[in-house]
């Protein structure tokens, strides 16, 4: 039924396009301002800045290094975020293209993601500077990281394959997930440890693969330990259940796209 | 057939209180895909109408007009989200009956040529050589929800009229061998000569005499008449006066008044059978009898000598060039019709289309927000949708090196068919099959970035089309120096004019030379110039031996290209075959058909 070979060789014909997409992405990001790529690293410090200034009154004492807690939670966060919002308008986005040549559609959502991930990398420098700064231990468990890295990358590509279907056929997912992502943020422990949560409530924190894939790396960045299974496996088996779900979404109604859009 | 084609020299706009003001309108009156007229619009509002006249035509008083063609450029500026127009109404002005139509698309990012196309056949030159003699052009109003502007650059028009009232020629206008490429015979063999007259207007009734020039050294043995004379009307059943503009030379059979054609094998003077509108034709079976270079025309009082045939005897037993000789037709390649042409070419299957259907939803029906579904659902309304057929079992396969035209009134499943065997639709089902690299040249400079040099979009462009980053490397200098573009490369393309933009994408679609060719009309871009550069790439493509698909609403083209025909309508194959039989029956058909199939189309 899936024709293995033939992508493979779809894929590596159009891999041009691929990186010609993350460039286009990538540039098109900041293209209007004259910081430009400047944008990817000022962007997390300064809103760290001004959320730890806000918070760090309210939840200094409990939080060891609450800048370093900050950031490592809010990069993994918008990472998915941004990815997903991105491949969610990818579809639409192009198309001009899709309506006029043939072209393997996943590729502007794989793009899409790619290029956030690549911010992501670029914003890690920010996240290094910030626990030079402030004396936070670098462990070893830090080569652990590219573990939960990996999944929150399936995570992404699997919840934007999604969104890129649902929005061909309805425009007003958009806008749904705006808010979507905004009760998604507040729901993940970001700026907040989790203990404050009261009890009855922490289900609905759990069941949010974004938690897992934060707390994962936090363990390995702030805690120097590797990620507790519990947290690693849920992240795991969603992610891989997202990925197989968009992919199945994606190619049974990729060819309805072009009559959508 | 002659042509004039004009550009104008006036040009105003006819200004309603809220209507969008033209700026730099004179700038429509100089085709030169640089200098545009301006109109910026706001979401609902209309740009004002466009007037231009004053073409200076100077059509002789007894021709007889055809076809005015009108060809447009309107394009909206390049930003994501900005104006949405419907096709604006053409309209002629100042002349007796009302002539109005609309071309196919409304404006789109790229500067692309539209065309209109009006039947001339009620049209007198006075009408169109008078100074006021004009085009409107209305906009329907900004139907996006955004701001914008609608950019226009020319507007020029061609009046096909026929002015000389008989035509000698050769049966296909190619076939003859011409002086630097001679037929090659030998003493002793035969050849065919064929000889077309046609009574083009059939103002002039009386039978012509045709004398044929032949030199010495060549023996007529045998002559046949080939004229259609299915359709004979005696000549007194026709009311010339009044029903001579309804014919159509074109379509044959009806309308041919006919005699018996005669020759006198001592003077080799034909008398014409052909008495009013129609053709007769005179096919001599020659012998080589002496060795050299000769020369054969023929000659009639009113339309001159016609097109020179020329023949190269050798010696008795000359050997040919192998490929010359076409054993499956018996002929030699010179002598061969252009519809025959193809029937010799190689029989490699390069697309192959079985049973192809697709269907659409009507569009009315259309949920296209979740809130709207889930209240639908609520309210248990979601209807099952309607579909409508757009191509039904659709078969046909392609041969390497055929030319194909594809025909067809409005909604006749043309574009779906193109977008099919260009892979952008899927068919609901059915199968497609195609052997080689196709390149679509539907859209140019599909995915330009604005932002990005014009480099940067050579490679992100040619990405898109699916070649590497190698292959567009070493053809990069190729592209440039096609292009003419090579000062500004480094430019971001957004600081470009529409027509550059046109070009370089026109450069970078046509950078290789494909195996299957899929033609939306014919591209023209850029200026006068560039055009005839892009048309020259477009033929030097075709003439190699690519597979060519072509899709066009103008009949004339469609003959002129293609060397086979498939006609659609409402989806399914009415006629598959030579371009002159099917290309006939269409425009027979087309007569019949409602003028809403028609708008936009060339017949």
């Amino acid at each position: 039924m899936f024709d293995f070979k033939n992508h493979y060789r779809t894929f590596k014909n159009y891999s041009f396009l691929l990186t010609e997409l993350i460039k286009r992405d990538i540039s098109g990001k900041y293209k209007d301002s004259t910081l430009g790529l400047f944008w990817s690293f000022l962007n997390p410090l300064l809103s760290m800045i001004v959320l730890t200034i806000v918070f760090s009154t309210f939840f200094g004492r409990t939080i060891e290094n609450f800048p370093v807690y900050l950031l490592s939670g809010k990069l993994v966060f918008d990472l998915f975020a941004n990815a997903t919002t991105g491949a969610m308008d990818s579809i639409k986005g192009n198309s001009e293209i899709i309506k006029k040549i043939y072209v393997p559609k996943y590729m502007f959502a794989v793009g899409i993601v790619c290029s956030e991930f690549i911010n992501f990398l670029i914003s890690l420098v920010v996240l290094i500077a910030v626990m030079i700064v402030t004396g936070a231990p670098f462990y070893w468990s830090l080569f652990y990281s590219p573990i939960p890295l990996f999944f929150l990358l399936l995570l992404t590509m699997g919840v934007g394959l999604i969104l890129a279907t649902l929005t061909t056929f309805f425009t007003d997912i958009k806008y749904l997930y705006g808010v979507l992502t905004m009760l998604l943020s507040f729901m993940t422990p970001l700026f907040y440890p989790i203990e404050i949560i009261p009890e009855e409530f922490l289900f609905f924190f759990k069941i949010n693969p974004l938690y897992a894939a934060v707390s994962s790396f936090r363990d390995i960045v702030l805690y120097g330990a590797f990620p507790q299974t519990k947290f690693l496996l849920y992240l795991i088996i969603t992610s891989i259940f997202a990925l197989i779900l968009g992919v199945y979404l994606f190619y049974r109604y990729q060819d309805e796209f072009v009559i959508n859009i | 057939m002659s042509t004039q084609m004009r550009y104008p020299k006036n040009t105003y706009q006819d200004s309603s209180h809220d209507s969008g003001e033209w700026k730099d309108l004179d700038n429509i009156l100089i085709d030169d895909w640089e200098l545009l007229a301006c109109c910026t619009l706001s979401p609902n509002q209309k740009p004002n109408s466009l007037v231009v006249t004053n073409f200076k035509f100077n059509i002789p008083q007894d021709a007889i007009i055809h076809a005015v063609d009108i060809r447009l450029d309107f394009h909206r500026d390049s930003s994501q989200n900005s104006i949405n127009l419907e096709p604006p109404t053409v309209r002629l002005i100042n002349v007796k009956e009302d002539y109005e139509s609309k071309p196919l698309h409304g404006p789109t990012v790229s500067p692309i040529e539209r065309s209109v196309l009006f039947d001339g056949s009620n049209m007198s030159p006075a009408e169109l050589n008078n100074p006021d003699f004009g085009v409107e052009i209305i906009f329907d109003e900004n139907e996006s929800e955004f701001s914008g502007d609608l950019f226009f650059d020319f507007v020029r028009i061609s009046v096909n009229y026929e002015e000389q009232r008989f035509v000698i020629g050769s049966l296909n206008g190619e076939g003859f061998p011409v002086k630097e490429k001679p037929l090659q015979k030998a003493v002793g063999e035969t050849f065919i000569y064929t000889v077309l007259f046609n009574n083009s207007n059939g103002i002039n009734k009386d039978p012509q005499d045709i004398k044929i020039n032949l030199p010495e050294g060549l023996e007529v043995i045998n002559h046949y008449f080939g004229s259609d004379k299915k359709g004979k009307i005696e000549v007194n059943e026709i009311d010339y006066e009044e029903d001579r503009f309804d014919f159509d030379m074109l379509t044959g059979e009806q309308e041919i008044i006919y005699d018996d054609d005669e020759i006198d094998l001592d003077t080799l003077i034909w008398h014409t059978g052909v008495k009013g509108i129609g053709m007769s034709r005179l096919r001599l079976e020659l012998k080589c009898v002496s060795e050299g270079f000769k020369e054969i025309s023929a000659f009639n009082e009113f339309s001159g000598t016609g097109a020179h045939f020329y023949v190269e005897v050798h010696p008795e037993g000359y050997e040919h060039e192998p490929n010359v000789y076409e054993e499956s037709l018996l002929k030699w390649k010179s002598q061969l019709d252009v519809d025959e042409d193809y029937q010799t070419l190689n029989k490699e299957v390069v697309i192959e289309v079985n049973n192809l259907n697709r269907e659409f939803d009507k569009a009315q029906e259309k949920v296209d927000n979740l809130k709207e579904y889930v209240i639908k659902w609520l309210k248990r309304d979601l209807k099952p949708k309607t579909k409508f057929k757009a191509l039904t079992d659709v078969s046909f396969t392609i041969n390497r090196g055929e030319r194909v035209g594809i025909i067809g009134f409005n909604g006749a499943g043309k574009s779906t068919l193109l977008k099919i065997l260009s892979g952008v639709l899927r068919p609901n089902s059915g199968s497609i099959h195609i052997n080689g690299k196709v390149a679509p040249l539907l859209e140019l400079g599909a995915g330009f970035d604005h932002n990005y040099s014009g480099r940067e979009n050579v490679f992100l462009n040619g990405a898109i089309l699916g070649y590497s980053r190698e292959f567009l490397e070493g053809k990069y200098d190729e592209i440039v120096e096609f292009s003419e573009l090579e000062e500004f490369m480094e430019l971001p393309i957004k600081n470009y004019s529409s027509g550059m933009i046109a070009k370089l994408g026109f450069a970078v679609a046509t950078l290789v030379e494909p195996e299957i060719l899929i033609l939306d009309e014919i591209l023209s871009v850029g200026d006068v110039r560039f055009q005839k550069k892009s048309g020259d790439k477009l033929k030097s493509m075709m003439n190699t031996g690519t597979t060519v698909l072509l899709v066009s609403h103008s009949v004339g083209t469609i003959r002129a290209m293609c060397n086979r025909v498939i006609w659609l309508d409402h989806g399914k194959i009415v006629m598959d075959g030579l371009t002159k039989d099917v290309c006939d029956a269409y425009v027979e058909a087309a007569k019949k058909a409602s003028d809403d199939e028609l708008t936009g189309l060339e017949i």
